[in-house]
């Protein structure tokens, strides 16, 4: 009699656990989300409590925190991103992934200045990493449209891998759109010489795109000499010059430039404008070329 | 040489509890104990005989005083390599079967294999364990561990065996039988140096004896010498009938329906009872005569260490 | 009759010690509780490798490396702890010095029977987190390297277990080598993050000097390069095989120094 007592008072104190259990999650649940975050120490902490096997902890927090900002989103992104992937990337400096998954969350905020915080400690920490730059340059370009950064980045992939056509078209690109025209056609110059003779579908996609650049970066660089004469012989002698070939008689310009096709600028002496005959503009996603 | 163990003023006091104080064990024991001789160390407990062996074997540090074991001062390893011990109540590693603690224990002699299986398979039967050495130790009865114990002590065929308590928990068959084995070792030339709180066991087997009071030897010397060769008393028991009355030197010490149980002390004595228990129709049931024993002995020191 | 002089018995006492310390270690519960642990670990780094994506391999070898290490630390200190003290309790010891084997022979060969039993645990470890990695395709004969820099700090901590099991009973031998583990794996945080928070150069002599005088067991460990593939420094092994025996002679040494004279009441 006292076993079956005994028995049934057990099951009642379990049946009572498991109800409170029960409760308190939904107490928990009921909280605002960043509540219920779990907490990272810093780094410092870490590596000192993580005793010699800091990949493991680094490891760790990597899953846990894919998993956590992947499906709490924008409530705690803000809060605790950076910090976490910090963390992450001071115990595992080389750990790869995290710095990808980090600029993934981080974008998605568009915290470009973490982004950029978390890419320079990437490549620092990895010397020889091109993926890396690789990555964070196309965050940069394609999304923060930050063109001097993207270009910086571009140059670190490139100098570290040098052989990645995909690198270098990119690279010419960014310099394109920071405005540096001469180091972009540089570029465009490069591949083009590098895919001569190559008959692949990749030798001519790119030695088309090199050639598509360089008419572009022509009529571009002309028409930024073209506008940087006009506007000094209007500085200097208070009108726009009637025609262009003015600015050569006036020893502004060496010679009058002409588009790749040999066909004169066209210009507007009222506006001081200076314009490309060729309808060769691209308007697209990314901007105006 | 001529002594197997020689103590002169052996002393050792253990730290009091919480380290506060020094207790005293030992307060300057002597003894010798000649070759090939069975040797008893006696004592009450806690008078100090298990400190002693102790210190004999190695295993405590003594405070002062010198110990030589076989000539050869303590600690040189050489003088155990020709010494057994049995240690009280012995522990061994009860999933080792009787057979594997013969063979670790004896390869610490550096006896090879060989010569190993043929000592253990004899000790094995000359301890009356043949055939129980595949058991392992923790089905051991306690008889059976004082037995193996026994054995592991005589793997290096030592010339001196020192034993503790050799005879404690053991019924009175293997108490036969221990006492018989001993006898044997000294059969063999060995030396025996044997501890013990029983008495009967010492007296029945030892050619010499000590006896260890609070630190000290009290008495020491054969066991002849020390008791005597004399009887002392004779115990005569009676069935007498109803109005027997004793002789006036018999003192009557116990009576039960028509035993009787009297005790004299001279010879004459002794014949005037048994005339008198014959003329009055008394028949005698046993006549023992009580040399001086061990017991009193023992019980005669007692006083002397207890007075301040 | 032995044929054998005493010193020479050396090797053979030495050994007839290790092997019995092997055979009650490999009886004991804890032993196999902690292999059993270690084992459904190393299994589930493999679940864990799933979670993340993509880096399957790195979280198996990072769990797996770290599994065994962990492990193969707690078995070292609790079996070490009872390897002096329980001889002693038990007076199974007894029976051991009084035959001619000296204390610190005796000492020698408890440490050598339990580094035994942890080399058996290393390598059924390992052979499970090969198979593993076998499995996910990512094996690399470097967790062989990984293993043997784990087994030099067991060296240490052994002989650390050892040197506690001769002095204490078991509940403080387990504080203080644990103690051990902990200071031999985060005194490398003195020059690491101290050192740059502090500007007296007279503190930072102190920092150096007492980083000096602590042992570093990170600096034996490994696992962190071969999760990385990358390459170990040239002069790394020698230096780091002759920390170890230095490191492991002194206690071994110090355990002997205080054993030989103690009573064993």
């Amino acid at each position: 009699m006292k076993r079956v007592a005994a028995v049934l008072l057990l099951l009642a104190l379990a049946s009572a656990v498991g109800s409170l259990h029960t409760g308190l999650a939904e107490i928990r649940a009921s909280y605002p989300t960043e509540f219920r975050s779990y907490y990272i120490p810093q780094s410092a902490y870490l590596k000192v409590a993580s005793m010699g096997q800091r990949n493991l902890w680094a490891d760790l927090i990597f899953l846990w925190g894919v998993q956590y900002f992947d499906r709490y989103g924008k409530d705690v992104r803000t809060a605790y991103l950076y910090h976490t992937f910090d963390v992450l990337t001071d115990l595992d400096p080389r750990f790869y992934e995290a710095y990808i998954f980090g600029f993934l969350f981080l974008s998605l905020d568009q915290a470009w200045k973490d982004l950029y915080r978390l890419a320079d400690k990437g490549l620092s920490a990895n010397p020889q990493n091109w993926l890396l730059a690789w990555d964070a340059g196309t965050y940069a370009f394609f999304q923060a449209r930050d063109y001097d950064r993207a270009a910086r980045y571009f140059q670190i992939a490139h100098d570290r891998n040098p052989g990645e056509t995909l690198v270098q078209d990119m690279l010419a690109n960014a310099y394109k759109y920071r405005g540096d025209y001469e180091a972009s056609r540089a570029f465009w110059l490069r591949i083009r010489d590098q895919f001569e003779g190559d008959d692949s579908f990749r030798g001519r996609f790119y030695r088309m795109a090199a050639e598509r650049n360089l008419f572009d970066l022509h009529i571009k660089i002309d028409l930024k000499a073209l506008e940087g004469a006009v506007a000094r012989y209007r500085q200097e002698r208070g009108a726009f010059p009637p025609r262009l070939l003015d600015l050569v008689r006036a020893g502004y310009l060496q010679a009058l430039p002409a588009d790749p096709d040999g066909d004169p600028y066209l210009y507007d002496p009222a506006t001081g404008k200076v314009s490309c005959s060729k309808p060769f503009h691209y308007k697209g996603e990314y901007g105006q070329w | 040489m001529e002594t197997a163990i020689a103590v002169r003023d052996l002393r050792k006091s253990f730290k009091g509890h919480l380290s506060i104080g020094r207790h005293p064990v030992l307060r300057g024991v002597d003894l010798t104990v000649p070759r090939g001789v069975i040797y008893g160390f006696l004592g009450p407990n806690g008078a100090g005989k298990t400190t002693t062996l102790k210190i004999l074997t190695g295993l405590l540090f003594p405070d002062g005083g010198t110990v030589s074991l076989l000539g050869r001062p303590l600690g040189d390893p050489q003088a155990r390599a020709r010494l057994g011990f049995l240690p009280e109540a012995p522990y061994f590693y009860d999933y080792l079967t009787g057979q594997e603690l013969l063979s670790f224990l004896g390869s610490l002699f550096g006896l090879d294999r060989r010569t190993l299986e043929e000592r253990s398979g004899a000790l094995l039967s000359a301890v009356g364990l043949e055939g129980k050495g595949g058991l392992q130790l923790r089905k051991y009865s306690k008889g059976m561990l004082q037995r193996i114990g026994l054995a592991q002590a005589l793997l290096n065929d030592p010339d001196l065996v020192v034993l503790d308590e050799p005879m404690s928990g053991l019924d009175p068959v293997g108490r036969r039988e221990i006492r018989d084995l001993i006898l044997d070792l000294k059969a063999q030339g060995k030396t025996v140096f044997f501890s013990s709180h029983i008495l009967a066991d010492a007296e029945a087997i030892c050619d010499a004896v000590a006896i260890l009071m609070a630190g000290k030897v009290v008495r020491e010397g054969p066991l002849d010498a020390l008791l005597g060769s004399e009887v002392r008393f004779w115990d005569v028991t009676l069935r007498a009938p109803e109005g027997f009355s004793p002789p006036p030197e018999a003192a009557v010490l116990a009576r039960q329906g028509s035993q009787v149980l009297l005790r004299v002390e001279r010879e004459e004595a002794l014949q005037v009872l048994l005339d008198r228990a014959r003329a009055q129709g008394a028949s005698i049931r046993a006549v023992a005569p009580q040399k001086f024993s061990l017991e009193d002995l023992f019980l005669a020191e007692i006083p002397k260490e207890e007075a301040p | 009759m032995s044929r054998r002089s005493l010193p020479g018995l050396f090797s053979n006492q030495v050994w007839a010690i290790a092997k019995n310390t092997f055979r009650e270690s490999v009886r004991s519960r804890v032993f196999y509780i902690l292999l059993a642990f270690a084992v459904s670990l190393l299994v589930f780094s493999y679940v864990l490798g799933f979670l993340a994506a993509g880096v399957i391999r790195k979280m198996v070898l990072d769990v797996g490396l770290s599994t065994i290490a962990y492990f193969s630390a707690l078995t070292a200190i609790f079996v070490g702890i009872g390897l002096v003290y329980q001889e002693v309790e038990k007076k199974t010891i007894y029976n051991i010095l009084s035959k001619p084997v000296s204390r610190t022979r005796f000492i020698l060969g408890r440490y050598l029977g339990l580094l035994l039993v942890l080399l058996v645990n290393l390598a059924a470890m390992v052979a499970v987190l090969s198979a593993v990695l076998f499995f996910v395709e990512g094996f690399t004969s470097r967790i062989l390297a990984a293993a043997s820099c784990i087994f030099l700090e067991l060296m240490v901590l052994t002989a650390v277990a050892v040197f506690f099991s001769s002095v204490a009973s078991p509940v403080v031998s387990a504080l203080c080598t644990a103690a051990f583990y902990v200071i031999g794996h985060t005194s490398s945080a003195l020059p690491e993050l101290l050192l740059p928070a502090v500007e007296s150069p007279l503190a930072r002599k102190v920092i150096l000097a007492l980083y000096h005088l602590l042992p570093d067991l990170n600096l034996l460990s490994i696992n962190n390069l071969v999760a990385h593939d990358i390459p170990v420094a040239p002069g790394f092994y020698p230096k780091a095989v002759a920390y170890t025996l230095l490191l492991v002679g002194l206690l071994l040494v110090a355990s002997a120094l205080s054993f030989e004279r103690r009573d064993l009441v």
